[in-house]
């Protein structure tokens, strides 16, 4: 044998093998020639905001020949872990959801792009509430865009209630009530099969704890980042549902949620209620398979008020590399102003921040999306929402993600009870929190 | 993997040149330059994939470096920290059971199949073939998500189970059942050191058995005897490389947890910590801490693995 024919299909293999290489290095920016731009997009959500993102992108394409959308998407805590991986290697996408718990932590180490040149100028914010857009400013620069409001409720699946036969309690109820209403709940559905239960661990949610402070007349965090709450507030708060906790029949149990992921345990029909953000009522509906599905405003304090806020539900951005500013503007203008696309959005991202949009968007009597408005417009009428959204430090993010993901999760299993809980959570914030 | 291609390469290199030796001398140094040009694909990319990556993440293990914010030399706290930090200490816990409980089982499992398939019989290449085709598609994302269906509240496992009247309502959301899910599913992929075992098995010359037999030796002294004694360097290759492997698992946690390391941080495998910290945390200095410190302790337990051989593994002179 020669070792000239081993030696030449070597070469052979590796010339094929470095072409291979090559393609793939100059494959993933954008084809910029011949006036074709190509954007990308991407968010979090469920499957059904997906479709409703992509029917607007079709829409946009067609009215914009010339750009093309690439779309991605993943679940919310996936979905940073690969836009912090992007803005390492500078390749953050051309548009982008953004959240107010990060927004500072890309903002001010500028990552996002200021979208000011652009303000009534191909990007109309002229509609838009002023306190939501006040949201997207941050030293001085206009680095995201609302696309709409929202605020806790209490989703009701009315039909599991009625099936268990226990009463709702009326708009006015207290934390008490509720705590008393979801073990008659859990009570009432310990012979079904699967069991079902009135709701899960509030206080494993850190957004309620959030909602408890302020309250409790305790503004969070300070805009210099630091924390306005002691271990015993958090203490204080989670002991406050272990009445609930200790009976029988309590809280929707972690294990069954592990089980049934990545439904809940109120999409699986086996919780009768459960707190939220009232836009997920329909990622919610789509997922329990009906549209039977109420909201309640948040329990009332022990001073009688409900001390509710509103909430930039979540903004849109534009990664500071990106070499197509003004059409990325293009598509954010067309997000959050075009008519068409709001009747496509509805109120999955929220009331509309739009004032026109929210005009121009028709809502059939008894939909979802009526249902979100008209409880926002009561949540306003009633004189809930006494509070501006708390201010979200640098770090808010991860203090959210160890308290929700990682503590909460062995606090369930019973790994950990509430002292260790808050101990832990501490030591961490100190390295998670930005402090300037 | 790499390892065992590193064997068959030198295989090859040990046979004869079947050439004779050129009498021209440039023509070594010529080879000697092909031989570099054919490797310069390879150096290139493990000084710049490799090689230099590992050297930036020993510096970054001294940081707090963040993706986002870049990071500060903070010397050792990144280490200090790691031993004050409860989910470290589990997933430890959790890593270290796995390698223990689930590398003896595997090998075990391999040996055995290896030694059934080492008898000639009808269709041995296909059964060779089956027992080997979990371990090409273990691996992937799909096999993780098969295998937690299989496993959840309702799925076939759990049928199962019913059928017996044992084990009710799935496994995967009990802290208490996802190790041996997953122990069950590294055995299940046994297929490699199987195959390493069965050319181990057709090395041990056929005249040793023949000589016991004369001798009145049963299975179970011919096993212990001849055939654990002459594969001792093969099962000493296998329990360093599946040793390794063990530490290393990530995908299958990954996506059985959904990248939790849930339930309870039961399947919390020190890489898929590792990765929490690194790219969902943004802490990237203590993960490289982690990933140092992770390589020390593997680079320390081959060591062992290494300095205790010459006490069970037998090399013999020569082939035969």
């Amino acid at each position: 044998m020669s070792i000239r024919k081993p030696a030449m299909s070597g070469l052979a293999f590796a010339l094929a093998g470095s072409l291979a290489l090559t393609a793939c290095g100059s494959g993933g920016d954008d084809g910029g020639d011949g006036g074709n731009v190509t954007l990308n997009f991407t968010w979090w959500g469920s499957d059904e905001r997906s479709e409703r993102y992509e029917a607007v992108i079709e829409l946009f394409e067609e009215q914009n020949p010339g750009i093309t959308v690439q779309t991605s998407f993943a679940e919310f805590q996936d979905y940073w872990t690969q836009r912090s991986t992007d803005a390492t290697s500078g390749e953050l996408p051309d548009v982008m959801q953004m959240d107010v718990s990060r927004l500072l932590e890309y903002s001010n180490n500028g990552l996002l792009y200021d979208m000011s040149e652009f303000e009534g100028n191909g990007l109309d914010t002229s509609t838009i509430d002023e306190g939501l857009l006040a949201s997207g400013r941050s030293n001085e620069q206009l680095v995201a865009i609302p696309t709409g409001s929202n605020t806790l409720a209490l989703m009701v699946n009315p039909d599991l209630v009625a099936e268990l036969g226990v009463e709702l309690p009326d708009w006015d109820y207290t934390w008490e009530d509720y705590q008393e209403f979801v073990q008659a709940a859990s009570e009432a559905g310990a012979d079904s099969d699967p069991q079902v239960y009135g709701a899960g661990d509030y206080t494993m949610t850190w957004w309620f704890f959030m909602q408890h402070l302020i309250q409790q007349g305790v503004e969070p965090f300070s805009e210099t980042g630091e924390m306005n709450f002691t271990e015993d507030d958090m203490r204080a708060f989670i002991e406050s549902a272990q009445p609930v906790r200790e009976g029988d029949s309590a809280f929707f149990p972690r294990e069954r949620g592990e089980q049934l992921l990545p439904k809940g345990g109120f999409t699986s029909g086996e919780a009768a209620v459960e707190f939220h953000w009232d836009n997920f009522i329909s990622g919610y509906s789509a997922d329990l398979g009906s549209e039977n599905i109420q909201l309640m405003p948040m329990p009332t304090a022990a001073d009688g008020e409900k001390h509710m806020f509103f909430k930039p539900t979540m903004q849109l951005a534009m990664g500071g590399n990106t070499s197509h500013p003004e059409e990325a503007a293009q598509l954010i203008d067309f997000l959050i102003n075009d008519p068409e696309a709001g009747q496509i959005i509805g109120t999955d991202l929220g009331v509309p921040a739009s004032q026109s949009r929210l005009d121009a968007l028709e809502v059939e009597d008894g939909s979802l999306d009526q249902r979100v408005i008209e409880y926002e417009q009561r949540v306003r009428d009633e004189g809930y929402a006494t509070e501006t959204v708390p201010f979200q430090p640098e770090g808010f993010g991860a203090l959210e993600t160890e308290y929700v993901e990682v503590l909460a999760q062995e606090f369930d299993y019973g790994q950990i009870d509430a002292n260790e809980f808050v101990e832990r959570w501490f030591s961490e914030a100190s390295n998670l929190l930005v402090t300037n | 993997m790499s390892l065992t291609h590193e064997a068959n390469r030198s295989a090859k290199v040990g046979k004869p040149p079947r050439r004779p030796q050129s009498k021209r001398p440039s023509r070594k140094a010529a080879e000697t330059r092909a031989g570099y040009a054919f490797l310069a694909p390879w150096l290139l990319g493990f000084i710049a994939l490799t090689a230099g990556p590992m050297v930036a993440s020993l510096y970054l293990a001294f940081t707090d470096f963040h993706p986002i914010r870049g990071g500060e030399w903070i010397g050792v706290d990144n280490f200090t920290r790691l031993f004050d930090d409860p989910r470290f200490l589990d997933s430890v816990q959790v890593t270290v059971t796995y390698a223990v409980v689930g590398t003896p089982i595997k090998l075990a499992a391999a040996l055995g199949v290896a030694m059934l398939l080492n008898n000639r019989r009808r269709g041995q290449g296909t059964y060779r073939s089956l027992f080997y085709a979990p371990s090409l598609i273990g691996a992937s994302v799909s096999i993780a998500i098969v295998w937690k269906a299989m496993f959840n509240d309702q799925g076939i496992v759990d049928d199962i189970g019913d059928f017996f009247g044992t084990w009710q309502g799935g496994w995967v959301g009990d802290p208490s059942k996802t190790m041996p899910m997953m122990i069950l599913l590294t055995v299940w992929q046994f297929g490699a050191p199987m195959v390493i075992f069965l050319a181990g098995l057709k090395q041990i010359p056929g005249e040793l058995y023949e000589a016991a037999d004369v001798d009145g030796a049963g299975p179970w002294r011919k096993f212990t005897r001849i055939t654990l004694p002459m594969l001792s360097p093969v099962l000493f290759f296998n329990l360093v490389l599946e040793t390794i492997h063990s530490f290393q698992v990530f995908a299958s946690a990954f996506i059985i947890s959904g990248g939790r390391g849930g339930p309870a941080n039961s399947t919390l495998f020190y890489t898929l910590y590792l990765y929490q910290r690194g790219f969902g945390q943004g802490q990237l200095g203590y993960a490289a801490a982690m990933a140092w410190l992770l390589v020390i302790v593997v680079g320390i337990i081959t060591l062992i693995f290494f300095r205790t051989s010459r006490y069970w593994v037998h090399y013999t002179g020569e082939g035969r």
